[in-house]
């Protein structure tokens, strides 16, 4: 249920323009918007409104396919020219399907047929100005993640926007490499807490991580959440005592990644050099494995090197072989190892064996993971 | 068998191919499974396809159109084996999102799938996808046969795909899998329509839908393709056939 006080207070500044060839209609219907927006503008020229938009932009136009002096279709696609971001709904009297099929590549927003009942006006404006205030809120976001990362207020006013749109936010988190993403909402944001309500599945990863990532269209970049403060199985929610943004994003990893487990065997020769320090495997996709290294073999950054890569994984039943050409991408440094990313090249029998043991131990892992 | 892919379309920018991989295990019920594929300049978007013993097969087949990294969205028209039983292959090797039912998220974990941010829940009265100035659409089909079933149509080929709605129960065949003589198919139609589709208030429902858009072609998941004159006659037949419900007596 809308609350109408609360849609009037947060949207009066929204400006609508309405055009319609009866004079009558727009007297009514200019009476209704009246009671939500302040800024309310009526025509009942097509050509007029096209000269008053060019002067007075305005956020929703409210328009009749009917005009005089202009046909329908042609007045949208001007009014897209002089003011594209703005919010066309479009009322016919006519169904006809080349109507709707020309309207539909305009991209309007909403389409309602005559006669116009208040409750179908309301509800498109409703998902109109939802539009509009996720268009403002994405530049605010962006302008204040490009005045810096690190202004705490910036970001926390950003956060309390976000909180107020209801839009959901996604969090990331991972157990041995699978990746667990589940939408929640901002509950509450002060200066040293952030509440989000989520689902319990993704509350148990983020135990087992005990920090998350929060994603956001909105947000512009990727929240990072850590230190919990309370986590609530029955009521869905968790606190995080900080929270900071960064500019790395979950988002940008594209495949599933999977852990393996501990018996597996791991050779890795650079130039036919055999690699003899510790190595094993941190996680592996059908294009990729991360290694963690105890040293750095010798030539490893060259581009013209030739690296090969064998992998022997111990399952329950079997023992599986894979041999690839590999391509050096990045490395971490950590305290005593190096983890390094190389891109694996597999012929297309080992490939399809490596995609088998990777949906295999994706499974394997969700069993795990919901036994914690 | 010979005939496994077929494009249906094609004007240089967009493609929507068929394949038909069966899956060997269920040859002898004659139930011949089709999967597609539309392909809009570089990406792809895949269509029902099908269940883990097809993956290599039909990954292969795909990737003659379009890299397996290019394949955007997977959709999945409900949540039987035979439609979803390959969405932990195709997560493995593809960035794709899959589009499916709001009604079957919660059972993804199931499927071997824990990342939610690679599922596009479809609420029920389906959603409307633009790209330029064409669309694709997720048309519902609840209850025909699956409680959180949608169909797909494409508006640039204007093909129709309705997920189980028009499957024949016919053998695999190696020519082009199409309807020629709509009355002589329609014995192939009326068993699994009658026994799988809910009611006929629902089969109304969804023609009323489809009614509203411009059809080329009725791209079923099992069985032939219905074109031309075809399209209607299938139609007209769904709109008047006593199905699920209507038939409770026979069943009780």
């Amino acid at each position: 249920m809308i609350d109408l006080e609360k849609f009037r207070r947060e949207n009066t500044s929204i400006s609508v323009f309405q055009i319609d060839s009866s004079a009558k209609f727009l007297e009514n219907s200019s009476l209704f918007l009246h009671k939500f927006f302040d800024d309310v503008t009526t025509s009942s020229d097509g050509i007029d409104a096209l000269e008053i938009l060019k002067i007075i932009p305005c956020d929703i136009l409210i328009t009749d396919i009917e005009l005089p002096n202009i046909n329908g279709i042609e007045f949208i696609q001007e009014v897209k020219k002089i003011s594209p971001k703005t919010q066309i709904i479009v009322i016919t009297m006519h169904d006809s399907k080349e109507n709707l099929l020309e309207l539909l590549s305009l991209n309007i927003s909403k389409l309602l047929t005559k006669p116009i009942h208040a409750p179908s006006l309301f509800e498109a404006l409703i998902g109109v100005v939802a539009e509009i205030n996720k268009q403002k809120l994405a530049t605010l976001s962006k302008e204040k993640v490009d005045e810096g990362l690190d202004e705490k207020d910036s970001i926390i006013q950003l956060l309390k926007n976000l909180k107020s749109s209801r839009e959901p936010i996604q969090l990331h988190n991972y157990y041995k490499g699978l990746s667990i993403t589940n939408n929640a909402y901002i509950e509450d944001i002060g200066d040293n807490h952030i509440t989000f309500k989520t689902n319990n599945m993704q509350q148990k990863a983020i135990q087992y991580e005990s920090k998350t990532l929060a994603v956001s269209e909105l947000l512009g970049s990727t929240l990072l959440c850590k230190n919990i403060l309370k986590l609530e199985f029955n009521s869905e929610l968790i606190e995080f005592k900080d929270f900071s943004l960064q500019k790395t994003s979950p988002i940008t990893r594209k495949t599933v990644r999977v852990s393996v487990n501990n018996e597996h065997t791991v050779i890795l020769s650079v130039n036919e050099h055999l690699f003899q320090g510790d190595i094993s495997i941190s996680d592996i996709s059908v294009d990729a494995a991360k290694l963690n290294l105890d040293a750095l073999p010798a030539g490893l950054h060259k581009d013209e090197n030739s690296i090969n890569i064998t992998i022997i994984i111990k399952n329950a039943m079997e023992l599986l072989e894979l041999s690839a050409s590999a391509k050096y991408l990045r490395e971490d440094e950590n305290d005593s190892s190096y983890s390094v990313v190389f891109l694996l090249n597999f012929e297309v029998g080992q490939r399809s064996a490596l995609i088998k043991y990777i949906a295999k131990r994706q499974m394997e892992l969700i069993r795990e993971f919901k036994r914690l | 068998m010979a005939n496994q892919e077929k494009i249906l379309f094609d004007n240089g920018v967009h493609k929507f191919i068929m394949f038909s991989f069966d899956d060997e295990s269920h040859e002898d019920s004659y139930l011949s499974v089709n999967q597609y594929l539309i392909v809009q300049n570089d990406t792809g978007i895949l269509i029902d396809p099908g269940s883990e013993a097809i993956f290599d097969e039909l990954s292969e087949a795909v990737t003659k159109y379009v890299p397996l990294e290019n394949i955007k969205y997977i959709f999945l028209s409900h949540q039987d084996p035979d439609v979803s039983g390959s969405i932990t292959q195709w997560s493995v090797t593809t960035p794709a999102k899959f589009i499916l039912s709001s009604l079957w998220v919660r059972f993804m974990s199931h499927y071997g799938f824990l990342d939610m941010g690679r599922i596009m829940a479809l609420p029920d009265h389906g959603a409307k996808v633009h790209f330029g100035g064409n669309f694709i659409q997720f048309v519902p089909a609840h209850f025909l046969h699956s409680p959180g079933n949608f169909s797909l149509y494409d508006s640039v080929s204007k093909i129709l795909f309705s997920g189980d709605i028009g499957a024949a129960i016919v053998p695999a065949i190696d020519e082009y899998k199409h309807v020629t003589n709509f009355e002589d198919h329609k014995k192939h139609l009326e068993g699994f329509h009658k026994r799988y589709m809910g009611s006929n208030k629902l089969c109304r429902a969804w023609v009323a839908h489809i009614e509203h858009l411009d059809v080329h072609m009725i791209a079923p998941q099992h069985g032939l393709l219905f074109e031309g004159e075809n399209v209607q006659l299938f139609l007209d037949w769904l709109k008047e056939l006593e199905c699920g419900s209507d038939l409770i007596t026979e069943l009780y």
